[in-house]
C-alpha cells in the first residue's frame, strides 16, 4: 500500500518524540522480528544512531516490507499497554488513525487491527490478510437446500430474481458485520469473519440471515417454493491463500462444509464447539445442543413460531 | 334474524313487537343453560341473555360470552347486576337494557338500530384505503390526514431500569428513539410522539401496508436489536400495536393539544390491551395484511368495540423439531 509522506513524516516524529532508540527497535521487531537497524540504516555499531534517522529508518524499512500498517498497531499497542510494564504515552496517534482512516482504512479496536473501509474497496482478504500466513477465522457455510430441483422447476427469469435477492440478502447480513464473502456458487458460499468478536459476528450474521429469509420467502420470492437454506459456522486456522483451489482444500473449511451437509437441518444453523465456546453466556443461551449419531458436538439455532 | 331469549324474570309480553316482526324470529331457551344456547348459535343470530342476580353466576356467563368474538348479543339487566356497563361494550355486547330506562317492551327500530350499529362495529375493517397522496414536505400543521398509527413500546421497563440502572438506561431509551425514528423514516413514517416508553409512528394511510410489513420486521429483529445493537445480552422485549385513523397533523414536538379519537385508542391498545412481543392490530388494518403474513394472524379478542388480531410471536430459542 501507498503511505502520503505526511502520514510517514508523522508516524516518524510520533517514533522519535515519544519513546528512545532501544524502545524504538524494539517496537519495530513487534513488526519485523528480524529487524537489523544497523544493517537497515548503514550506520557502524560502533556511531550512535540519532533517533530521527534511527525513527525514518524503521518507518522506511516497514513500509518496504508493506506491514506499515501493523507498525501503526504496534504503536497502539504500546500506547495501550506499555513495554514491559512501563508506559509509553505515543504521541499524535490520534492523527495517525486519522490518516488511515482518509486513506480508506477503519480501525477494529477488538483486535487492534485495522482493514479496509467496507465502503470503498471490499476484497477477500480486508486488504490484510497476506498469503501463506495462518489466522484464525470464523467461517460460514451456506447451502441452498434442493437448489438442482429448485432449478429444473423455475424459468430462468424467476430464479435469477430469487438469487439475486439473496445473494444480495446474504452480502448485507455478512459484510455489515465485517466479514467477507470468499465464494458465492449456484447452490450456496462460504463466507470468512476475522475483525471484531469473529465468532460473535458470523453467528449473528447467520441468524440475521434465517430471520431475513422469512421475509424474502414471504415478501419477495417469486418461486413456488420457498428457499430454505442450511447455515454451519465453524472456527479455526488456515493458511491464507486468495485462491480457492487453495483455501477450500483446508481441514477447517472442509469441517464447516461437512457440518453443513451432514447434521445441519433445513431453514437452521449449526454452531460448532469451538464457535460456541467463544460466545457469551447469555447469546450462548439461544443456541440448543444438537444430538448428532456419532457425538460430534454442535449446537443449533432456528427461528420458531408459537403453536396458536 | 334468529333472536335467541335466554331470560328467567323477564315477562313474554316485552318480547311482542319483535315477534310480530316478520324479520326475526325468536327462541326462548329458557330450559337451557348459557353454555348450550351459545353452542347452537350461528354469526347471524343474536342472543339476549338476563344478568343473574347471583355475582358468581354473573362473572361466569359474562366470561363465556366474551370469549365468543363471532357471536353478537346483549345484556337484560332488570335488577342492575353490572356494575359497569360500558366496560360490558368494550368486551363485545352490542346492547344492554338495565334501570332505569328498562322499557316495558323491546321495539323492532330500537332493536334494528342497535344491530346496525353493532354490526357496522364488527366489519370497520372495510375502511377504503386511502389514495390521497401524501408528502411529508407538504404536510399542513392543523389539518386531518388519515394515518396508520404504529405505537412501539418497549416492555418490562421496570426490570430494564433495575438492570442496568437509571443513567445507562435512559441511554437506552434515547438510543431506541433514535434508531426508531431513523428506520421508520426509512419506510415512509415519522416518529410523531412518545411518552415515557411508548413511541407513536406515523404512515401515511397509503403506506399501511409497508407500516404493517415493517412492525413485523421490527418483531424479527429484537434479537439483534437486544444483543447486537443495545448491548442488552438479551432480545428487545417489544410491544408493537397498529390501528387506522384520522387525526390532525402537528409538527414532532407540538402535538401537547392533539385531541384525536385515533391517537387515543392506540394509546389504548397498546399500553392496556396488546401482548409483549407481538404486533396488535385492529380490524381495519387486517385487509391490509399481505395475503403472504395472513397465516400468521390470530384472532386476540375485542378491545373498546374493535376486533383485534395479532402476529403470532417468533421464538428465537429452538428446542428441535422437523428436520
Amino acid at each position: 500500500m501507498r503511505i502520503p509522506g505526511a502520514l510517514t513524516n508523522l508516524t516518524v516524529k510520533s517514533l522519535y518524540v515519544s519513546v528512545g532508540i532501544d524502545t524504538m527497535i524494539r517496537i519495530a521487531r513487534m513488526v519485523l522480528p528480524d529487524f537489523d537497524i544497523y544493517k537497515s540504516s548503514g550506520f557502524r555499531e560502533s556511531i550512535p544512531i540519532p533517533p530521527q534517522d534511527c525513527a525514518a529508518t524503521i518507518v522506511r524499512i516497514i513500509s518496504q516490507e508493506d506491514k506499515y500498517l501493523a507498525l501503526i498497531e504496534a504503536l497502539i499497542q504500546v500506547d495501550q499497554d506499555g513495554i514491559m510494564g512501563r508506559k509509553y504515552p505515543v504521541s499524535n496517534l490520534r492523527d495517525l488513525i486519522k490518516g488511515l482512516v482518509q486513506n480508506g482504512f477503519t480501525y477494529d479496536p477488538v483486535n487492534n487491527l485495522f482493514l479496509e473501509d467496507g465502503k470503498q474497496r471490499k476484497t477477500q482478504g480486508w486488504g490484510r490478510l497476506r498469503e501463506g500466513q495462518d489466522y484464525n477465522l470464523s467461517f460460514l457455510r451456506m447451502d441452498i437446500v434442493h437448489n438442482s430441483k429448485i432449478v429444473r422447476d423455475h424459468p430462468q427469469e424467476h430464479l435469477e430474481q430469487a438469487f439475486s435477492q439473496l445473494r444480495s440478502l446474504v452480502a448485507n447480513k455478512v459484510e455489515k458485520r465485517l466479514g467477507r464473502i470468499w465464494t458465492w456458487e449456484g447452490d450456496g458460499g462460504v463466507a470468512a469473519f476475522f475483525y471484531g468478536h469473529r465468532q460473535y459476528l458470523g453467528t449473528l450474521a447467520a441468524m440475521d440471515i434465517l430471520h431475513g429469509m422469512v421475509l424474502l420467502n414471504r415478501l419477495n420470492n417469486p418461486l413456488k417454493v420457498p428457499i430454505s437454506l442450511r447455515l454451519a459456522i465453524h472456527t479455526g486456522t488456515v493458511k491464507y491463500s486468495s485462491d480457492p483451489s487453495i483455501w477450500k482444500k483446508n481441514d477447517v473449511i472442509k469441517q464447516v462444509i461437512e457440518q453443513e451437509a451432514k447434521y445441519t437441518p433445513k431453514d437452521a444453523l449449526t454452531v460448532s464447539r469451538q464457535t460456541e465456546s467463544a460466545l457469551d453466556r447469555s447469546f450462548a443461551a439461544l443456541l440448543t445442543p444438537l444430538k448428532t449419531p456419532d457425538g460430534t458436538p454442535l449446537f443449533s439455532y432456528k427461528l420458531g413460531w408459537e403453536t396458536p | 334474524m334468529i333472536i335467541h331469549i335466554l331470560t328467567h324474570t323477564i315477562p313474554e309480553s316485552f318480547w311482542k313487537p319483535l315477534s310480530k316482526s316478520k324479520d326475526h324470529t325468536l327462541i326462548f331457551q329458557s330450559e337451557k343453560t348459557l353454555a348450550q344456547v351459545v353452542k347452537l348459535m350461528t354469526r347471524d343470530d343474536f342472543l339476549y341473555w338476563e344478568a343473574p342476580d347471583n355475582d358468581g353466576d354473573l362473572k361466569k356467563g359474562l366470561k363465556l360470552l366474551i370469549k365468543q368474538e363471532d357471536l353478537l348479543w346483549g345484556v337484560l339487566d332488570p335488577q342492575a347486576q353490572v356494575k359497569d356497563v360500558a366496560e360490558l361494550f368494550f368486551q363485545g355486547s352490542c346492547d344492554y337494557l338495565g334501570p332505569p330506562y328498562f322499557p316495558e317492551t323491546l321495539g323492532v327500530t330500537r332493536f334494528e338500530r342497535m344491530l346496525q350499529w353493532c354490526v357496522g362495529l364488527e366489519h370497520p375493517g372495510e375502511v377504503p384505503l386511502s389514495t390521497q397522496s401524501f408528502d411529508w414536505a407538504q404536510v399542513v400543521s392543523g389539518q386531518e390526514y388519515p394515518f396508520l398509527f404504529l405505537l412501539v413500546s418497549l416492555a418490562d421497563t421496570s426490570k430494564l431500569k433495575k438492570r442496568f440502572g437509571e443513567k445507562r438506561y435512559h441511554q437506552l431509551l434515547n438510543d431506541f428513539r433514535t434508531w426508531l425514528g431513523w428506520t421508520a423514516q426509512e419506510e415512509g413514517g415519522q416518529l410523531w410522539m412518545d411518552m415515557d416508553t411508548s413511541f407513536l409512528v406515523l404512515f401515511p394511510d397509503s403506506l399501511s401496508t409497508t407500516a404493517l410489513i415493517y412492525g413485523f420486521k421490527t418483531l424479527l429483529s429484537r434479537l439483534h436489536l437486544g444483543f447486537e445493537y443495545f448491548c442488552l445480552e438479551q432480545p428487545l422485549d417489544l410491544i408493537l400495536a397498529a390501528h387506522r385513523g384520522q387525526c390532525a397533523w402537528h409538527p414532532p414536538g407540538q402535538t401537547g393539544n392533539v385531541v384525536s379519537d385515533g391517537v387515543n385508542s392506540i394509546f389504548h391498545l397498546g399500553q392496556k390491551f396488546a401482548q409483549e412481543n407481538t404486533l396488535v392490530i385492529t380490524e381495519n388494518c387486517l385487509p391490509l395484511v399481505p395475503e403472504s403474513l395472513k397465516d400468521l394472524i390470530l384472532p386476540q379478542g375485542l378491545f373498546e368495540g374493535r376486533q383485534t388480531y395479532r402476529f403470532q410471536k417468533v421464538q428465537f430459542t429452538w428446542t428441535g423439531g422437523q428436520n
